[in-house]
């Protein structure tokens, strides 16, 4: 084997994105699951909450196979580290998915019919949030063509920015249900107060974790201009 | 028979030997950028080498020859036992060419440059001693070893920044391209030229100034701007990624550069083999060890073949090499690197510096990863390049030493 084509490392920037693709098709089955539970289908929800811990399994698998590809010696165009972290909060998102459908599945917590809309709409400022940190991650090849510069990176602060900002919607959403349902908590029993806390906050946390995605690759970006 | 008749023959098969080896040693390394980065399938790439390596070797090819051949042991020593220079000269090419390929049949990744590099200095030391070899010349090289492939990733950095900073970081990427492509084709003509033409064609036999050489390579590089500019008017825009289609646009730009680079090659490296057989040649004509001797004209021709001929026949190794590994170079980053490497080449080769092709080039892919080009380099491959590089001078020395010790027991003094 020449040893030039040796000097040639894997590429990092698609296997990342392929990750996010991964971590998209967890993701994408937390809309269908909460449909389920809001018709208390209670089958469908266990099935839904199987198929995202499968695909968060396959996420990890990705991980692991980009980790292993970026030994110590390799020479990036952009810090080691910082792909690392980038590709931490990526993976963070399916962990969160997977957190919220076992959340689900551990007690059969019932909603009361007032919050179902609230939740319907929590979950929707979620997805949202989490498709712009996809839209973000669909840029990385791009951005490695064009070294982490110029107009293609202007583009790519500027989803970031939206990003941010439809987090932040996330977050008014979350306290929104949070504070619906302690209007409701005498009807409520406490223990489905507590796991309703606990849901929602993991929900929170998949918005999160996008957002910091989305960060991560700010501070490429950011650290590359140096 | 003549003694010296026999040896003639065995010279020049043994050069050949030496060529075949070194062209089929570096074919892989010298395109892998260009099979990399998918401008050149395989069997274009091979074509391209062989044939660029045997122009470069005719064209350009003296300059180190003189270097290798009277440069590091002073052939005054052997003013009156030219016989003792024969053998010498006859166990550092067949020395260095055992030792290259043994390292090719193991995958070592060794210089053909350094491996003759170590012959000669291995005869050297045990025909006229530490005191017989020229030591200034000895650290000249050395030197060359470290320089070259710094200057060309300098040179690599600079075009590699060129184009992100004018081209990928603009808004209008296509536009741009259209305007700077032709200046790069312009400027690859002109340094290809310039290395053909400065100093005179000497195996040629024509004569230029520096300002002729100058005047007229600047005029064949204007025409090739033309041409450029002319081509890449032809290219229509198209809705997919813009950044994909500037890639697409610098294909033949790569191609232009690799096979400057192939043609570097063959003028650097034709030395490594014909070197030393130009030396033997030359004592057994005159029989007498002089100074200046030219090399003769057919002697680069059958170095170039040789070389031509075994990059021809090794291109199959490259396949197995690249297979279908997710490529982290595209073709304006291998158009950064190999016009880097051509450069830096040429200029050693015009300088009489025996350097590294395969070295250079690894400075130049250096040169781009850290114009933020390239989206990973595996450094620890670096470490085998590093003992390759320290291992060839002084194994091949031994080789050359006890085949000098083996021919004076065979033929006597």
């Amino acid at each position: 084997m020449s040893i030039i084509s040796k000097l040639f490392g894997k590429s990092p920037f698609e296997p990342l994105h392929q990750h996010m693709l991964k971590v998209k098709e967890c993701v994408d089955l937390i809309r269908p699951l909460v449909d389920a539970l809001l018709k208390e289908e209670d089958e469908k929800v266990e099935e839904y909450a199987k198929k995202i811990a499968d695909a968060e399994h396959e996420a990890d698998l990705v991980k692991k196979e980009i980790r292993k590809n970026l030994p110590k010696g390799l020479f990036l165009p952009v810090a080691r580290g910082d792909i690392l972290r980038f590709l931490k909060e990526q993976d963070n998102i399916a962990d969160s998915a997977e957190d919220f459908a076992v959340l689900i599945t551990l007690r059969k917590t019932k909603l009361p019919d007032e919050l179902k809309e609230d939740l319907k709409e929590f979950v929707d400022e979620v997805l949202e949030t989490f498709n712009m940190a996809v839209k973000v991650s669909n840029e990385i090849n791009i951005l490695a063509e064009t070294s982490f510069g110029g107009a293609e990176a202007e583009k790519v602060v500027d989803l970031i920015e939206n990003l941010k900002t439809k987090e932040w919607e996330a977050d008014k959403a979350q306290m929104k249900t949070a504070r619906k349902m302690f209007s409701l908590e005498g009807k409520m029993d406490p223990v489905s107060v507590i796991m309703w806390m606990h849901i929602f906050k993991e929900l929170g946390n998949l918005a999160n974790h996008s957002e910091n995605a989305g960060d991560q690759i700010r501070i490429m970006l950011h650290n590359s201009k140096k | 028979m003549d003694v010296s008749l026999i040896i003639l023959v065995i010279a020049v098969l043994v050069g050949l030997y030496s060529a075949v080896n070194i062209g089929a040693n570096d074919v892989a390394n010298s395109m892998a950028t260009s099979v990399a980065s998918g401008a050149l399938t395989i069997k274009k790439a091979v074509f391209v080498a062989a044939v660029f390596d045997v122009l470069g070797a005719i064209l350009v090819g003296a300059h180190v020859a003189n270097t290798i051949r009277k440069g590091l042991v002073d052939p005054l020593h052997f003013a009156e036992t030219p016989n003792l220079f024969l053998y010498g000269m006859l166990a550092a090419v067949l020395g260095s060419a055992i030792w290259v390929n043994i390292a090719t049949y193991f995958k070592l990744p060794v210089s053909t440059t350094h491996s003759i590099v170590g012959g000669v200095l291995g005869f050297g030391l045990v025909s006229v001693g530490f005191a017989g070899i020229h030591w200034n010349i000895v650290i000249y090289i050395v030197l060359s070893w470290i320089i070259s492939p710094v200057f060309g990733g300098l040179v690599s950095y600079v075009i590699f920044t060129i184009i992100r900073k004018s081209i990928l970081e603009s808004r209008s990427p296509i536009e741009k391209a259209k305007r700077i492509g032709p200046f790069f084709v312009g400027m690859v003509v002109f340094v290809l030229v310039m290395a053909i033409i400065c100093k005179g064609l000497k195996n040629l036999h024509l004569d230029f100034s520096f300002l002729e050489s100058f005047f007229i390579s600047c005029t064949a590089g204007a025409a090739a701007y033309f041409v450029g500019y002319i081509l890449i008017r032809r290219y229509k825009e198209k809705q997919t990624d813009p950044y994909y289609q500037v890639e697409q646009m610098a294909n033949p730009l790569q191609i232009l550069a690799a096979s400057v680079k192939a043609f570097s090659h063959g003028a650097n490296d034709v030395a490594n083999a014909i070197g030393p057989v130009a030396a033997i040649v030359a004592v057994i004509r005159t029989h007498e060890v002089s100074m200046q001797v030219p090399v003769s004209i057919w002697l680069l021709i059958v170095g170039g073949l040789g070389m031509g001929f075994g990059a021809y026949i090794w291109g199959h190794r490259v396949i197995e090499t690249v297979g279908e590994k997710i490529t982290s170079i595209t073709p304006t980053r291998g158009f950064a690197a190999e016009f880097g490497t051509a450069v830096s080449v040429l200029i050693c080769t015009r300088l009489g510096m025996p350097v590294s092709t395969t070295h250079v080039a690894i400075g130049n892919i250096i040169g781009v990863g850290l114009a933020r080009g390239v989206s990973a380099i595996n450094l620890n491959v670096m470490k085998k390049i590093f003992a390759a590089w320290v291992i060839s001078v002084p194994v091949a020395g031994l080789f050359s030493a006890a085949l000098y010790g083996f021919f004076i027991f065979l033929f006597g003094t």
